[in-house]
């Protein structure tokens, strides 16, 4: 949460500095800013937000992981700037990636699960990187208060008390001030993010590839009215994913000798995760892009068990028509392979106890016991089979 | 990049986190027997603040020490297809109650429900067989976070009668306030009969 003495301090030194240039040169390395400037105050709102963060529950802290991702953007920003930047991955099944002007990145694992390589990532940190290294922030927070200092104080006092209602770290409300860069810098963000990524060797065609995939994806969605934007091609309001920005970056690539995607190494990196981060993204209840990601990540052809379980469980908490047979398909298919979890056959089990068919669930509860022995719900199974054999 | 339409904060709200308006007033629940909704029973040892109910659940929130530090919801009724929560944002599908849920499913639905609100790492700790009355029960327990970091734990008991699920709730930080009133917690659960 965004404390509100940090938000009327930055509104505060918002006016004090009449009207202030838009034009403002690259961060350099090691920067901070003097705390008489507007920049200050910015860093500072972004300071007391990271202390937070450090706390967080959503904090994703796995080190092979975290050291995974820092080491894909030291690759496209540099040690230097990378020595500025304090990456962290946070665990929000959205498509996302922050950077705040103070060198804090936020890279959600709902970004990760959508990425099918190294290079889709890269582009989009790259993307970020350049937000930070332009000063993008700045930027925007001059423009918006050029355009209305009144109009900024309003924006502010709502967003305190819209970041203090949410009570966590989704204060983002508070932050769309600080990351609504608007079409130009976006512009900007996805061309230099490009250049940075090929440059350090990436597979230019990747950054597209990102795009499409999110456009189909977002074409599965439960919801009609976000099919709808989408339809009007205007589904991020700060963030226009429009054909154009995907032929942009189409064009670019095709001009450019082909780099590398790394996708085996990023199926390495990321693979033991998956099980765990599609369960977080059922939490959005939208079963048609669940379904599209499952899917994808199924014709990769790894760790089909999880996956194959992973769309069973889509299936049958939908509750769809005929999602039950679905489901139980899915979640015996899961069963033939290595690794499958064991809840499978806890699946599998209650499945055919709602059928009536006794001997079909003692066999798949025996094994789910069998494979997790210490299994919270292990009373519960194990009366069942006390009172049926 | 931030797609902010994307993560926008549902208004949401669950059982007892949602009784944070003060425009209607909140009412004291003595010690003693209770009937909720004219379908649960339940025997209350100290004294609970009840919330105003909200409409659109089925449920009644009720604390000792606030929301935020105690939380008690009963539950009686509800249909399949309902949520256990609600929110103002029509574009988020909600966890939905089913009658032919198994009652390891109903401890996983309730689980969602509160994942579905915000708590992050949701985590079924102990699933037993219990009597909710007459009816056959589960008791269970949970742990979880909230995203400043605090750690919730959390115990509940479900029963499915007449298709319709009946469920007590009760979470609070772990740390003090989880232990404070467990017993009391404990005892509404075991005096708790669906009519
Ligand atoms: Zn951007």
């Amino acid at each position: 949460m965004i404390r509100l003495k940090t938000l009327f301090f930055g509104a505060t030194m918002a006016l004090l500095s009449a009207c202030a240039s838009t034009n403002v040169d690259p961060i350099e390395v090691g920067a901070r800013p003097d705390k008489t400037t507007d920049e200050a105050g910015l860093w500072q709102q972004m300071d007391e937000y990271e202390k937070d963060l450090r706390a967080s529950a959503l904090l994703e802290r796995d080190p092979a992981l975290n050291a995974y991702v820092r080491s894909v953007v030291c690759d496209i920003a540099g040690e230097e700037y990378c020595n500025d930047m304090r990456i962290y991955v946070v665990k929000r099944p959205y498509f996302n990636a922050t950077m705040a002007p103070n060198g804090l990145m936020e890279v959600w694992t709902g970004l990760l699960l959508r990425a099918e390589n190294e290079a889709q990532v890269a582009f989009v940190l790259g993307h970020e990187f350049t937000h930070y290294k332009n000063r993008h922030s700045l930027k925007n927070w001059r423009a918006q208060r050029n355009a209305s200092n009144a109009g900024l104080l309003l924006t502010i006092g709502a967003a305190a008390a819209g970041a203090g209602a949410a009570s966590d770290l989704g204060g983002l409300v508070a932050l769309s001030a600080l990351y609504g860069y608007g079409r130009d810098l976006e512009r900007e963000a996805d061309e230099e993010g490009f250049d940075y990524v090929t440059a350090a060797g990436y597979e230019g065609r990747e950054a597209a590839a990102l795009w499409q995939s999110l456009m189909d994806e977002i074409a599965t969605s439960d919801s009609r009215r976000k099919k709808r934007r989408v339809a009007r091609a205007s589904i991020f309001s700060s963030h226009p994913l429009t054909k154009e920005r995907i032929a942009t970056l189409q064009d670019k690539a095709n001009q450019m000798p082909g780099g590398v995607t790394n996708e085996a190494r990023y199926v390495e990196m990321t693979g033991r995760f998956l099980d765990e981060w599609l369960d977080a993204d059922l939490v959005r209840r939208d079963y048609g892009e669940n379904l599209f990601l499952v899917n994808k990540l199924i014709a990769r052809g790894d760790r089909l068990g999880t996956l194959y379980f992973r769309r069973a469980e889509a299936y049958r908490q939908r509750r769809g028509e005929g999602d039950d047979v679905k489901a139980i398909e899915d979640y015996t298919k899961a069963a033939t392979y290595e690794d499958a979890p064991a809840k499978t056959w806890r699946y599998i089990g209650d499945s055919y106890r709602r059928k009536g068919n006794v001997d079909g669930a003692l066999s798949a509860y025996q094994t789910y016991l069998e494979k997790a022995p210490n299994s919270p719900d292990r009373a519960v199974v194990q009366l069942f089979i006390d009172q049926n054999s | 990049m931030t797609f902010s339409t994307f993560c926008r904060r549902a208004g949401v709200a669950l059982l007892g986190a949602l009784f944070l308006t003060s425009c209607a007033s909140v009412t004291a629940l003595e010690p003693g027997p209770y009937t909720y909704d004219k379908a649960m029973t339940i025997q209350v040892g100290e004294t609970w603040t009840k919330y105003p109910r909200v409409n659109r659940t089925k449920s009644q929130g009720l604390t000792i020490d606030g929301s935020a530090l105690n939380t008690l919801s009963l539950t009686a009724k509800l249909k399949a297809g309902a949520p256990l929560i609600y929110t103002l944002d029509r574009e988020k599908i909600l966890p939905v109650f089913g009658s032919d849920m198994l009652l390891g499913e109903v401890a996983e639905f309730t689980l969602d429900s509160l994942s579905f609100i915000g708590m992050q790492n949701t985590t079924l700790t102990e699933l037993t067989p219990d009597q909710f009355g007459d009816v056959e029960a589960v008791r269970f327990t949970f742990t979880g976070d909230v995203a400043s970091g605090l750690s919730y734990q959390g115990m509940a008991k479900a029963a499915i009668h007449d298709e319709q699920l009946y469920l007590i709730l009760y979470y609070a930080p772990a740390e003090y306030y989880y232990g404070l009133h467990e017993q009391e917690v404990q005892t509404i659960m075991d005096s708790a009969t669906i009519l």
